[in-house]
């Protein structure tokens, strides 16, 4: 997931040869800056969408952080809920993306998969007044979202206590499962939530996730003390 | 440089298409005489007459959900005598016990609340159906009543009474005009059509020889002027529009705004016009009626002068059906505000789709506009591969399709 400057020219290169209204903008050592149009041109749900966005595109170079999109010419609504006052795209929880990319990062895949359809969900939602595919829930509740799709589990005081094991236990199939459903846990979410105890990668994802989650909890309840108290 | 005309020519085409051919014409006028020789012949004297598109000439295909879809042809069916003749279910049975008692009628018939409707047989591949909603004659007190307070009381003498059905299975009068409100569009579109007649005539003339020897030979109803085409054109717009929207069928405007108010609107403009000037001077003053949803009616009276095609008195929409002044089109708008809400974000979308982005946008973005608007299977039925780009869009996946999302 960290670019070098070498693989990040590397990537750059295949993505210019399919979105040829790009070119480099800017290059330091913390960044490569890429500018212009990228070109759309995809179908969903009965509606089709072919048109050009102006962009800036960012990709964070020796660093963990992943490539971002700001709308640089304001061609996104000012008041739609998925665009910081920045001008950047939102365009899915990092988890997904993090997992998405496990093995190797893709800058053409990410511009398909996550800019192309967060331009489509944008325009369909001008037009339609809805997501074509949903929209997540903002802050922690779009990452308890994505586990709860990653987990197959609706209840997500369930997925927050299988986070929980995952970060802070090995994976044992003939303990009790921790979503409470009184079964062995190879028996119950064992077969979907094995992988994340035993991939590094994937277990280092949910441990941060779990952490902002766990932080928030901490501070609503911290507020909620206090309100109370002030009563 | 973008050719506007031949776009806007090519938008007339996939009307053109989705309109109701000769063929299929003759076949359903055949077949609602028919029944209606069958009624009298069974002893229920009745006359069979055409309502809604099929009377407007602006019929277009239901293809926004189903490519194969048949279409839906309205006709009146009114019973000799008046409403003060029989109750409402007394007159409901008698067209229903006709219609089932031949074999040819009861097997292609379905009964719901309102009509009889008898399914024909496809002529190649696209169907029609045949809508029958029993009636009488308004009674003349109704009639007094309506003329009293209608702005155009000559056409009040053809109101009728049809039998609807509650909720709980009880049926009552109520009153419709569907003579009326024809006499009145008729009039409006008279100018529209004379001004395009002989190119229509040729156009009907050049493209159905085997059906015709002479120009003489094709039904005055075949023709269309511009306002029925910018009708036809709005129809097939919103057809695809809330064919999209989860509510949409809950909240589709009925044609009868449409009809209604594009024809007000178009009263008093150059009957001479090309469709394409008469869809943006009906969109623009659509536009200008969405203020309705913002301002108060003095304010939008102060603001815009007189336009009163839709008003809002006490907050309440009102279009008034021109034929029978006890009729608020827009009644259900009252009961529902998404109705109003999405009826003009529709015709924001209409307008940029139809008129602005004919002139700004490039090809390959304009047939994306185009099976937005028509329906790809349309589209390509009728314009083939043309305006596409090299690449085919990409199909995005929606069980695997990222959602936006904000962490803050």
């Amino acid at each position: 997931m960290i670019f070098t400057k070498e693989m990040a020219h590397q990537q750059i290169a295949e993505l210019l040869e399919v979105q040829s209204g790009l070119h480099i903008e800017a290059e330091s050592e913390t960044q490569i800056e890429l500018t212009g149009d990228i070109f759309i041109n995809c179908k969903s749900k009965g509606f089709f969408l072919s048109e050009n966005y102006p962009v800036q595109i960012v990709i964070p170079l020796n660093s963990n952080e992943l490539p971002y999109v700001i709308d640089n010419e304001n061609r996104i609504a000012k008041d739609y809920p998925h665009r910081y006052d920045n001008g950047k795209l939102c365009l899915e929880t990092e988890t997904s993306i993090r997992i998405r990319f496990l093995d190797s990062f893709s800058l053409v895949e990410w511009i398909r998969e996550f800019v192309e359809t967060y331009y489509f969900s944008y325009e369909f939602f001008q037009r339609y007044g809805e997501f074509p595919f949903g929209e997540r829930g903002h802050g922690v509740q779009g990452i308890v979202e994505t586990y709860q799709e990653l987990f197959q589990e609706k209840d997500p005081i369930k997925v927050f206590a299988l986070m929980k094991a995952i970060c802070e236990h090995p994976y044992r199939g003939h303990s009790l499962c921790p979503c409470g459903s009184n079964q062995k846990l190879r028996l119950c979410h064992g077969p979907i939530v094995m992988k994340y105890y035993m991939d590094n990668r994937l277990n280092k994802i949910v441990q941060a996730d779990y952490k902002n989650i766990y932080d928030y909890l901490v501070n609503c309840y911290e507020q909620l003390r206090y309100r109370e108290k002030a009563k | 440089m973008k050719n506007i005309y031949e776009r806007q020519k090519d938008i007339l085409s996939i009307i053109q298409g989705l309109d109701i051919s000769p063929t299929l014409y003759h076949n359903a006028v055949e077949k609602y005489q028919a029944l209606g020789k069958y009624l009298n012949d069974s002893g229920l004297k009745a006359e069979i007459y055409p309502q809604g598109s099929f009377a407007f000439g602006t019929v277009v295909r239901p293809s926004a959900k189903d490519s194969s879809a048949s279409y839906d042809l309205d006709f009146i069916c009114q019973v000799m005598g008046s409403r003060n003749d029989y109750t409402p279910k007394e007159l409901r049975d008698k067209v229903e016990i006709v219609l089932k008692s031949n074999k040819t009628y009861a097997d292609r018939l379905k009964i719901d609340d309102t009509c009889f409707t008898i399914e024909y047989a496809d002529v190649g591949e696209i169907g029609f159906s045949i809508d029958v909603v029993p009636a009488a004659d308004e009674s003349d007190e109704v009639k007094q009543r309506l003329i009293l307070k209608s702005l155009v009381p000559v056409l009040i003498d053809t109101a009728i009474s049809i039998p609807k059905c509650n909720n709980m299975c009880k049926f009552r009068w109520i009153t419709n005009n569907p003579k009326g409100l024809r006499k009145w569009f008729d009039e409006i579109n008279a100018p529209f059509l004379s001004s395009s007649k002989e190119a229509e005539q040729m156009r009907i003339f050049a493209e159905n020889r085997a059906l015709y020897e002479s120009i003489e030979e094709i039904p005055n109803e075949l023709e269309r002027s511009a306002l029925q085409r910018v009708i036809q054109i709005l129809k097939c717009h919103r057809n695809n529009y809330y064919a999209r929207l989860k509510d949409g069928d809950e909240i589709k405007p009925i044609s009868a705004i449409i009809n209604v108010t594009v024809t007000k609107i178009a009263e008093h403009f150059n009957p001479n016009c090309t469709v394409f000037e008469l869809l943006n001077y009906v969109l623009s003053e659509l536009t200008i009626y969405g203020e309705h949803q913002y301002i108060t009616e003095k304010d939008f009276n102060q603001k815009y002068g007189f336009r009163t095609v839709f008003s809002r008195p006490d907050g309440k929409w009102f279009i008034e059906n021109p034929a029978n002044p006890e009729d608020n089109l827009a009644d259900q708008w009252n009961n529902d505000e998404r109705i109003p809400n999405r009826f003009f974000q529709w015709i924001e979308i209409a307008r940029k789709d139809l008129i602005s982005s004919l002139e700004q946008k490039d090809n390959t973005q304009f047939r994306a506009i185009l099976e937005n608007g028509f329906g790809s299977v349309s589209v390509s039925e009728f314009l083939g591969k043309k305006y596409c780009g090299e690449a085919t869009p990409r199909q995005i996946t929606s069980q695997t399709a990222a959602r936006p999302y904000s962490a803050q």
